[in-house]
């Protein structure tokens, strides 16, 4: 079975392969490239509190680098499970049901229980090894990055889906879900086409979703003194302001209400300061840091839980077939 | 060393085993076959004639009823005895007795055709009570 | 005992089913579906397209579950056990090969799924039959690839080879050949096979055992021997015929104002009773399509087979 599972599936393997090494050779010499940049141009030592000239420029070269290869990585979150329940789940089933080779395979002396367990239980092994291997290069790649001075948020939409769980539990969800399609419409383009579909939904519906996974906490900001603000890695929820009744007011009004004492430069320390002497308070909702692997553990359940139902249905479908 | 080739007439009507039969039977009169010939193995005549083998084996061991061949086991299958189609005097006999048949057909006013058609379907008809 | 040709494994029963019936969306593709088939037979089984052949044949090597009744192989019920499996080959309507395969892999796919598969009969059978190993499943001919996939079939050495329309798309060239490879792979092998057909003409010579299935249900099922020696096809004057009738089963009746022609189940010996009646045999097909045309007339072996 083991060889049979490789023979029929390993263009999808080697392909895989090559573009994940594709990708790790990209990201190699680019995180090469940004260290030899760290290492030519160190940043001063409080660049985390303060906000000088040096550490901008040190800033917009890392940036530079990090954004010369991020806008290509930033498609993979939607396009690589896409791909992966396309080309590796859809398949699987549909072609045997098409070509009518489920009869050839299905009556050799192999149980069909022993068939998907090679086939589902091999491929989605692989396919979760593929994820975790994505995530584990884009990790060690933002690695590079991730200083005091340049502090990498995780939480950020571009790499939350590329590091850590989160690429094994999004591939593996949309192999399981290309094997169900494939079990049940049977055929290998209509489940090609659903699943990439589903795959786009779930992706832009779960977008934005993360700032869901927990009750946000609440920091709100009295002095212009900035010692205790929220860290650049959190996720901020939600930010507003409130007079000094404690009402939320959106920036316009604010604006209106302290044109007079503050002026209308909003950028300056001392309309801050004004602002904060007026009664006014900055509230954010954010989720720290530290949340980082419960909102993958979160979003890996969310994903697998209905893929795993949905593939259980397939699974039992395929074993005691009505049809 | 195998002697004949077996071959089937498929608009004959005629059961594919008697065909087999009556073709090894027709051999032996004949004298094509002579006793200690190799008959064709069972898998000879099937990839020959993509027939049945439990139908070959149905007429050797027909064959075999009559005495006519025996199969050792592992060697193959070989004539035991020939056929001699009767003595020449009973020839004369019978040919005389269907002379006169046909005189009396052609008094009864039946043409060659119906004659033909008569002895025909007697003949088959015998040949079914031999089978049954 | 003889040589060679000994009687094929006879004695076991190759296949069973018992009241089997298969549902599809509300409509029966088979029904009380009750049949024994001995072991070391070619089993033809005929009837129109949509009778319910497929279906059957697919329940029998355990590909679909049936909704009601039961099939057992050589006395094991039907099902996914390796066990099972490994007793039946099965060759689909459309012969499917994966066709990215070289023969090649073919057959190391069935060295891989099947204990005991032969891989010296497989490759002299492809060596006989001229198929290069290294080509593609996909650039053989129709009638190279329904070989390919007789072959991967018999070299599993089932007992119980079941094909589902075997010569269907094939060349009379072809599918004399596979008929040839069929039967010759019965002769050393003596497995027991099913084949369904709905063109009895290609069956005359191979089969040996008759089952007609019409509008999901079993009508006849026999040896062909016995079959074509207990009926004949009787003509005389109209005025026995209903005489004739009420004596003997009548399958097919045709009768004009002087003459009728009844084909009828006689039983063996001699089968007329009046000097008037003029018997002669049957041929295969005749007897098929004079059954195919009446569904209610039956002839099944067993009395404990018996319809409903």
């Amino acid at each position: 079975m083991l060889w049979l599972t490789w023979r029929q599936h390993r263009m999808q393997l080697l392909v895989t392969v090559a573009l994940l090494a594709v990708l790790g050779a990209l990201l190699l010499v680019n995180g090469l490239g940004a260290a030899g940049f760290d290492a030519r141009n160190p940043p001063p030592a409080d660049c985390a509190s303060d906000y000088r000239a040096a550490c901008a420029g040190y800033t917009a070269g890392m940036m530079e680098w990090m954004w010369a290869v991020g806008d290509v990585v930033g498609w993979l979150p939607l396009l690589a499970p896409a791909m992966i329940g396309a080309f590796w789940g859809a398949p699987l089933l549909a072609r045997e049901f098409e070509h009518g080779t489920d009869q050839l395979t299905w009556t050799q002396s192999v149980t069909r229980r022993r068939w998907l367990i090679a086939k589902v239980g091999g491929l989605g092994a692989a396919v979760t090894l593929g994820g975790l291997a994505l995530g584990a290069i884009v990790g060690a790649w933002l690695a590079v990055f991730d200083s005091s001075a340049f502090p990498v948020n995780f939480f950020n939409t571009n790499w939350f889906r590329l590091v850590g769980i989160g690429p094994a539990a999004w591939w593996l969800s949309a192999f399981v879900l290309g094997v169900a399609a494939g079990a049940l419409i049977r055929r290998t383009l209509p489940a090609m086409a659903v699943t990439l579909a589903v795959c786009a939904l779930a992706f832009f519906g779960l977008l934005s979703a993360p700032r869901l996974y927990a009750t946000p906490e609440r920091f709100v900001q009295t002095t212009a003194a900035g010692s205790d603000l929220v860290p650049d890695t959190a996720m901020v929820v939600e930010s507003y302001w409130t007079d000094r009744n404690g009402m939320k007011r959106t920036s316009d009004d604010r604006q209106l209400a302290l044109a007079v004492p503050c002026g209308i430069d909003e950028t300056t320390k001392a309309y801050a300061a004004c602002s904060f002497d007026h009664g006014y308070r900055q509230v954010q909702l954010f989720h720290p840091a530290s949340r980082f692997w419960r909102f993958q553990w979160m979003e890996a359940g969310i994903l697998l839980l209905p893929a795993f139902a949905l593939g259980g249905v397939a699974v039992r479908r395929t074993l005691r077939p009505r049809i | 060393m195998v002697v004949i080739n077996l071959r089937l007439d498929p608009g004959s009507g005629v059961a594919t085993y008697l065909q087999l039969v009556h073709q090894v039977k027709q051999a032996l009169r004949l004298g094509v076959l002579m006793p200690g010939d190799q008959l064709p193995t069972i898998k000879e005549v099937v990839a020959d004639l993509a027939i049945n083998p439990n139908t070959v084996a149905k007429a050797y061991r027909e064959l075999e009823r009559e005495g006519l061949v025996a199969g050792r086991p592992g060697l193959g299958t070989f004539v035991q005895r020939s056929l001699g189609g009767g003595v020449t005097a009973d020839h004369t006999a019978h040919r005389r007795d269907l002379a006169r048949w046909v005189r009396g057909c052609r008094e009864a006013g039946l043409d060659h055709e119906d004659m033909q058609a008569l002895f025909t379907s007697v003949l088959t008809d015998s040949l079914r009570e031999d089978i049954a | 005992m003889t040589g060679e040709f000994t009687a094929p494994l006879q004695g076991g029963t190759a296949l069973e089913a018992t009241g089997l019936a298969k549902r599809y969306r509300g409509t029966w593709a088979l029904r009380d579906c009750s049949l024994s088939i001995p072991a070391g037979r070619v089993v033809a089984l005929v009837g129109p397209n949509g009778a319910g052949k497929s279906t059957f044949l697919r329940l029998a090597v355990g590909l679909i579950e049936a909704t009601q009744g039961s099939v057992r192989v050589f006395g094991e019920p039907v099902g996914q056990r390796a066990a099972a499996l490994a007793r039946v080959a099965f060759l689909a309507q459309d012969k499917p090969l994966y066709d990215g395969f070289t023969v090649a892999e073919m057959l190391r796919f069935g060295r891989r799924l099947n204990p005991g598969w032969d891989d010296a009969l497989a490759r002299q059978r492809l060596a006989e039959l001229d198929i290069p190993l290294r080509r593609k499943v996909g650039r053989l001919s129709g009638g190279q690839q329904a070989q390919v996939a007789l072959t991967v079939a018999v070299a599993k050495r089932p007992d119980l080879l079941v094909m589902d329309e075997p010569l269907a798309n094939l060349d009379p060239v072809a599918r004399h050949d596979i008929m040839r490879s069929l039967m010759t792979a019965v002769a050393e092998t003596r497995m027991t096979v099913v084949l369904s057909s709905h063109v009895v003409s290609d069956l005359n010579d191979t089969c040996d055992w008759l089952v007609v299935l019409n509008r999901g249900q079993v009508q006849v099922s026999g040896e062909i021997d016995e079959l074509l020696s207990t009926h004949h096809l009787l003509s005389g004057p109209v005025g026995l015929a209903d005489g004739m009738a009420a004596r003997t089963p009548v399958i097919s009746d045709s009768r004009t104002e002087r003459h009728a022609a009844l084909l009828a189940r006689t039983g063996t010996g001699a089968p007329l009773l009046d000097p008037r009646w003029e018997a002669r045999g049957v041929g295969l097909e005749e007897l098929v399509l004079a059954y195919l045309r009446r569904p209610d007339a039956a002839v099944l072996p067993r009395p404990t087979l018996t319809r409903s």
